[in-house]
C-alpha cells in the first residue's frame, strides 16, 4: 500500500532523515516511537510531501509519488493528520470536513456522515468554527477531516498529544475499528508508548534520521527497550 | 437644513463610500488573503477603464458590454502576472512590492505607447434626476448598486462556495491545505487574479465619469490603500467599515465650508478670505487626517481592532 525506500531530507545542510525504510499494508497500524528530535515528525512530512525529498522513493499503490506536491498525494489518498492537529481555525467543523471530503466529490458526503457517526462530538459542535472546540475535539476534527477524503493510508502525528486520557482512549478505540472496517493502512508517531503499543501491529523505534529496529508490540514496555531507545 | 439639502448630502456620503468601496475591494482581496501588497493595482484599474475605452472607442461595442469584459480582461493579465512573477516570490514582500512596482511602471509605459498620454473621455447616455432644488447623476446610482453587488458577490463566493472554502483554508494554513488535498498554488493564482479583476471592474464602471488616462491608476491607488489598511485585516467587514468611516467625513468636508481665514490683499467685496472645507480638495485632506487619527488609535485598523475584542 505505502512503501518508502531510503529517503534521505535536509533541513538546509543538516540532515534530518538518513534512509529510513517502511512498508505498510491494508488494514494494518505501524507505529513509529524514538526521542524527540530523531525525525518522526519529519518522516511523516516527508511521505505526505510538505518536505522535499533528496533521494530515495515513496510508492503508493505501486505508483511513484516521490516528486509530487502535496495536494496530489492527498488526492491519491494520503491522509494527514500533523501534530498540533492544524484545524482550518476561521472555518466551521462542517467546512473542515468538506474540505476533506472534496477530494472524493462522488462520496464525500457520505464519508462526512461516517465521521459523524463515528465521532459524534462533531456533529454537537457542526457549525461551530473550528477554533472554538476543545483540544480533544479538534483532534477528533483533524482525524475526521483526513477520514472523509477516503484516504488509503493514513498518517497519524502524535494524536495523544495534550488530550485528556479519557479522550485519548476514544480516539485510539476509533482508529483501531476504522483501519479494521475500511482496511485503512495508518502510520502511527507518537511519544506516547502506551497508546502505541495498544494500536500497533509492528513498531518501529527511530534513531538520528532512521529506523533503528522494529519491536514487537508486547515487548515495547520493556525496561531495557525502554532505556535504549527512549528515555532521555 | 432642509430636507432636499439632507438627502443630497446623504447621496454624496453614499456616493464617497461607493468610490472607496470601488478602489479598495480589490486590493484588499489581495492583501488580505494573500498578505501581499500589490503596488500595481492601481494599474489594473486603468487596465479596466483602457478595456472599456477599446471596446467602446475601437471595436463599437455598447458601453455595458465593455464593463463586462473589463473585469475578465484584468482578471486575465492579474493571472498571467501572477503565474510569470509573483509565484517566484511569496514569502518574500517587500520582493513582491518591488516586482508589482515593476510591473506598474511596465503597464503605465504599455499603455501611454498604445493609447497615447492623452486624457479620453467616455461618454455615455445617463442623465440626472431631481432632487427637490438639486440634481443629482443617475449614474451615481448605478455605480452604488454595482458596488454594493460586487460586495455581496465575493460575500457569497467565500462564505458559501468550495471554491471560497479551499481559498479559506489556504490562507489559514497553506501547508496544511496542500497536504488536504488543495492545489494552493492555483488557489493563490485565482484569489490574485479576482483581486485583479475587481479592479478592472472599478476601473470599468468609473471610467465615463474620471479622465481615461494612462497615469489614472496613481491617482487612485493612495485612497484604495488608505481604505485597505484603515480596514485592517477582515477583508469585507474591513473594506466597508472603513469606507463608510472615510466616505463620511470625504463627503461631509467636500460639501460643507468649516470656518474661513481671512487674508491679505484687495477682494471685492472685501474681506479677503478662503473657505476651509467645502470642496473636494479638503474633502481629500480630511480623509487622509482622519485616517491617520483612525491608525492611531487602531493600529490594526477596523476589523483588527473588533477581532481582538471578541
Amino acid at each position: 500500500m505505502l512503501s518508502v525506500a531510503e529517503i534521505h531530507v535536509a533541513y538546509g545542510r543538516t540532515p534530518a532523515l538518513t534512509g529510513p525504510s517502511l512498508a505498510v499494508g491494508p488494514g494494518e497500524i505501524v507505529s513509529i516511537i524514538g526521542r524527540n528530535g530523531v525525525g518522526k515528525t519529519t518522516l511523516l512530512k516527508a511521505i505526505i510531501g510538505l518536505l522535499r525529498v533528496t533521494s530515495g522513493t515513496i510508492h503508493l499503490d505501486g505508483q511513484d509519488v516521490t516528486r509530487l506536491p502535496a495536494y496530489e498525494r492527498a488526492r491519491r489518498g494520503l491522509g494527514y493528520v500533523p501534530q498540533g492537529r492544524m484545524i482550518f481555525a476561521g472555518l466551521t467543523v462542517e467546512e473542515n470536513l468538506l474540505i476533506g471530503a472534496d477530494l472524493s466529490p462522488a462520496i464525500g458526503r457520505a464519508l462526512v456522515e461516517e465521521v459523524l457517526t463515528e465521532f459524534p462530538h462533531l456533529r454537537q459542535r457542526y457549525r461551530q468554527r473550528g477554533d472554538t472546540l476543545s483540544g480533544g475535539e479538534q483532534q477528533m476534527l483533524a482525524l475526521g477531516r483526513a477520514l472523509a477524503g477516503g484516504p488509503k493510508v493514513l498518517l497519524l502525528d502524535e494524536p495523544s498529544e495534550g488530550i485528556q486520557p479519557s479522550i485519548v482512549e476514544e480516539i485510539g478505540t476509533r482508529i483501531a475499528s476504522i483501519s479494521r472496517a475500511r482496511g485503512l493502512a495508518i502510520v502511527l508517531v507518537e511519544q506516547n508508548i502506551e497508546f502505541a503499543a495498544a494500536l500497533a501491529q509492528r513498531i518501529y523505534v527511530m534513531e538520528k534520521g532512521r529506523i533503528a529496529r522494529e519491536i514487537p508490540p508486547e515487548r515495547v514496555m520493556d525496561e531495557d527497550i525502554v532505556r535504549d531507545y527512549l528515555a532521555v | 437644513m432642509s430636507l432636499d439639502t439632507a438627502a443630497i448630502v446623504v447621496l454624496e456620503i453614499l456616493n464617497s463610500i461607493t468610490i472607496l468601496v470601488l478602489l479598495a475591494l480589490g486590493l484588499a482581496l489581495i492583501f488580505g488573503m494573500m498578505r501581499i501588497v500589490n503596488l500595481a493595482q492601481g494599474e489594473f484599474f486603468t487596465a479596466g477603464a483602457f478595456t472599456v475605452l477599446t471596446a467602446v472607442r475601437f471595436a463599437h461595442l455598447p458601453l455595458w458590454v465593455g464593463m463586462l469584459l473589463a473585469p475578465l480582461v484584468v482578471a486575465g493579465i492579474g493571472i498571467a502576472i501572477e503565474r510569470l512573477i509573483i509565484r517566484r516570490l511569496y514569502g518574500r514582500p517587500l520582493d513582491v512590492m518591488l516586482a508589482t512596482w515593476g510591473v506598474s511602471l511596465l503597464l503605465i509605459g504599455l499603455i501611454t505607447v498604445i493609447f497615447g498620454a492623452v486624457t479620453q473621455g467616455i461618454p455615455f447616455a445617463l442623465g440626472n434626476f431631481q432632487v427637490g432644488r438639486y440634481s443629482y447623476p443617475e449614474y451615481r446610482i448605478v455605480m452604488t448598486t454595482v458596488a454594493a453587488g460586487l460586495m455581496l458577490g465575493v460575500y457569497v463566493l467565500f462564505r458559501y462556495t468550495a471554491f471560497g472554502r479551499r481559498a479559506r483554508a489556504t490562507i489559514a494554513n497553506p501547508e496544511m491545505a496542500s497536504a488536504a488535498g488543495i492545489n494552493t498554488p492555483r488557489m493563490f493564482m485565482l484569489t490574485f487574479g479576482l483581486g485583479a479583476g475587481l479592479a478592472g471592474a472599478a476601473g470599468a464602471i468609473m471610467a465615463p465619469i474620471v479622465g481615461v488616462v494612462p497615469t489614472m491608476g496613481v491617482l487612485y491607488i493612495a485612497r484604495a490603500f488608505i481604505t485597505v489598511v484603515v480596514g485592517g485585516p477582515v477583508v469585507l467587514v474591513g473594506t466597508l467599515s472603513s469606507a463608510s468611516a472615510l466616505g463620511f467625513i470625504e463627503a461631509l468636508i467636500s460639501r460643507f465650508s468649516l470656518f474661513q481665514i481671512e487674508t491679505a490683499g484687495h477682494c471685492a467685496p472685501p474681506p479677503c478670505a478662503i473657505n476651509i472645507g467645502g470642496s473636494a480638495f479638503f474633502g481629500q485632506i480630511a480623509l487622509l487626517i482622519f485616517a491617520i487619527l483612525l491608525l492611531r488609535l487602531l493600529p490594526q485598523g477596523i476589523s483588527g481592532f473588533w477581532r481582538q475584542r471578541r
